[in-house]
């Protein structure tokens, strides 16, 4: 299971043309060449580049058909050209076969393609969006009629992951760090890291799960925020396909229950909006979700949600840094010799620097450079070329899983544990936070517009 | 029977549950709110319909400036760091 091919990220020595032969790299090219694309385009009012988008259709929305209109396909075919050119090119640069890429990516994307309709449908796009619709469609395909060879080079689940994140990054704005000030701060950055590390060792020495990877995908799910942090963690920890899909499907459930749960339970207790929105905001791992659960509450308790939940999004890029750097260094430390500065820059999954990267591009430098509403189309635009990138990814994520592989994940329960106990402490350690910053008894209560 | 054993049987069977509610709860739409274009699925801020009105507007005057709360930052980031990395040994 450990195998190069069942890991997210893999690691060899450096060299200078790694720059133009390793995944790592080239993803971070990748998301460069999005970002730079879309920044151009946006910042000289030259063009407006958009990956393919599909309307929510279905129950009081538009028609299915209606998904068609307004230039869909025409974009659809550039944005299949923009991904075909770019990974193509990546494949020929790690000496993969381009002419058995490109119709397995067409292929790919097909799938992709009616992986995005779906999850487009009014329910499922409010509850689930693509990253189930792609697993389960992707299991489906590879359990029953089985995922067909020709298809096989396309599935490059990594090198999609890498590049997405790399995209992603210039969505994570640290500059949203003073958007709730020393509340934000102290309710998302002081539980976050606590929960990561009780949850760490409830997994590692009490639960004594043996699979690492899968651990800390688990708690930074539960403690930063949902599928996103949890892509991001799996690629910096090298974790498994299928630790990845067991983190994403558990927060995905369970998000589902606390959503609704939460905002009734916070009006039972007469907890007023202010507290109940961070609460939420500090503990609800999807963002969306937040957003709702808050709205259930007031107006209050949605912005009070949002904004705590936005501060926890910066949070992405560096528990996944310092995950990095754990993880490369255990790994070292396996081989019982003393860890040098060299040998962790060569395990390091480079990518991340890209992400970091990318975020620091848009927090100061678009945002001084365009404005914040030039900065804000930008990171629009970009986040429909990671939506695909991560779609792409989960797809060949699906077809590449059996189920029986999915079985093993479940370890006798003990994932499940973990993420039950670590999301209970969560909730009682944010509680605490969001108490002793907002209740009035210590600390002045803020006021929010 | 011991309680790491109770504990696990109860969190699996509470996951059962919540899989099935979550069905039933689709199945319903139970939880959105009319003419509020999001839910769990959308998993980062910037997938929320409206996120540029957070981020384009301040609702919070924060009395600190960048630098200052990044100081807080970084320094709680390194204390935990450490602190896990200390403990990771220790235990």
């Amino acid at each position: 299971m450990s195998d190069k091919n069942t890991e997210i990220v893999t690691a060899e020595k450096s060299k200078f043309s790694d720059l133009i032969r390793k995944e790592d790299w080239l993803a971070i090219w990748i998301g460069f060449i999005f970002i730079a694309a879309v920044t151009i385009g946006i910042a000289s009012g030259a063009y407006d580049l958009q990956a393919a988008k599909f309307a929510t259709w279905g129950k009081g929305e538009a028609a299915f058909l209606d998904i068609f209109k307004e230039g869909t396909i025409p974009n659809l075919i550039l944005t299949f050209v923009i991904f075909a050119l770019l990974f193509g090119i990546g494949a020929v640069l790690q000496k993969k076969s381009i002419k058995e890429f490109i119709p397995a990516f067409l292929g790919l994307f097909v799938i992709t393609t009616v992986v995005r309709i779906i999850s487009a449908q009014v329910i499922f796009n409010r509850y689930l969006e693509f990253a189930f619709w792609a697993l389960l469609i992707g299991l489906v395909i590879a359990n029953t009629i089985k995922t067909p060879k020709w298809l096989k080079p396309a599935l490059q689940t990594e090198f999609y992951i890498k590049a997405g994140l790399v995209t992603f990054g210039a969505e994570v704005l640290f500059s949203n760090i003073r958007k709730f000030g020393l509340y934000g701060l102290g309710i998302a950055w002081i539980v976050t890291p606590i929960v990561i590390i009780f949850m760490w060792f409830l997994g590692t020495r009490v639960l004594k799960i043996k699979n690492k990877s899968l651990v800390i995908t688990i708690a930074t799910a539960t403690s930063v925020c949902g599928t996103s942090a949890a892509i991001a963690v799996a690629a910096a920890s090298k974790a498994k396909k299928t630790d990845l899909t067991f983190a994403v499907g558990i927060s995905l459930i369970f998000t589902v229950i606390m959503m609704i749960a939460f905002p009734i339970f916070i009006k039972l207790t007469g907890l007023n909006e202010l507290m109940g929105g961070a609460w939420i905001g500090g503990t609800i791992d999807s963002t969306g979700a937040v957003a709702l659960a808050g709205a259930a509450l007031g107006d209050l308790g949605q912005t009070s949600a949002t904004l705590v939940k936005m501060i926890q999004n910066i949070l992405i890029g560096f528990v996944a840094f310092a995950v990095a750097i754990f993880f490369t260094a255990s790994e070292k430390k396996k081989s019982k010799s003393s860890v040098g500065i060299g040998e962790i820059w060569y395990r390091f999954p480079k990518f991340i620097l890209g992400f970091l990267a990318a975020s620091v591009f848009t927090s100061f430098i678009a945002q001084n450079l365009f404005g914040a509403e030039a900065t804000s189309t930008i990171i629009s635009n970009l986040g429909q070329f990671r939506t695909w990138a991560f779609a792409l990814a989960f797809t060949s994520i699906g077809l590449e899983t059996n189920f029986g592989e999915l079985k093993e994940q479940f370890a006798g329960g003990k994932p499940v544990t973990l993420y039950v106990v670590g999301q209970l402490f969560n909730i009682v350690l944010t509680f605490a936070a969001v108490w002793i910053l907002l209740s009035g008894t210590f600390f002045p209560v803020p006021t929010l517009n | 029977m011991k309680l790491g054993k109770i504990i696990t049987i109860f969190c699996v069977l509470l996951f059962i549950a919540s899989a099935v509610a979550a069905v039933f709860i689709m199945k319903n739409g139970t939880g959105l709110i009319n003419g509020l274009d999001v839910g769990s699925g959308q998993y980062y801020f910037t997938d929320i319909p409206n996120w540029k009105h957070y981020f384009l507007t301040d609702a919070y005057d924060c009395p600190f400036g960048i630098p200052f709360l990044t100081f807080l930052f970084v320094v709680w980031g390194v204390i935990m760091f450490k602190l896990w990395v200390w403990l990771e040994k220790k235990l």
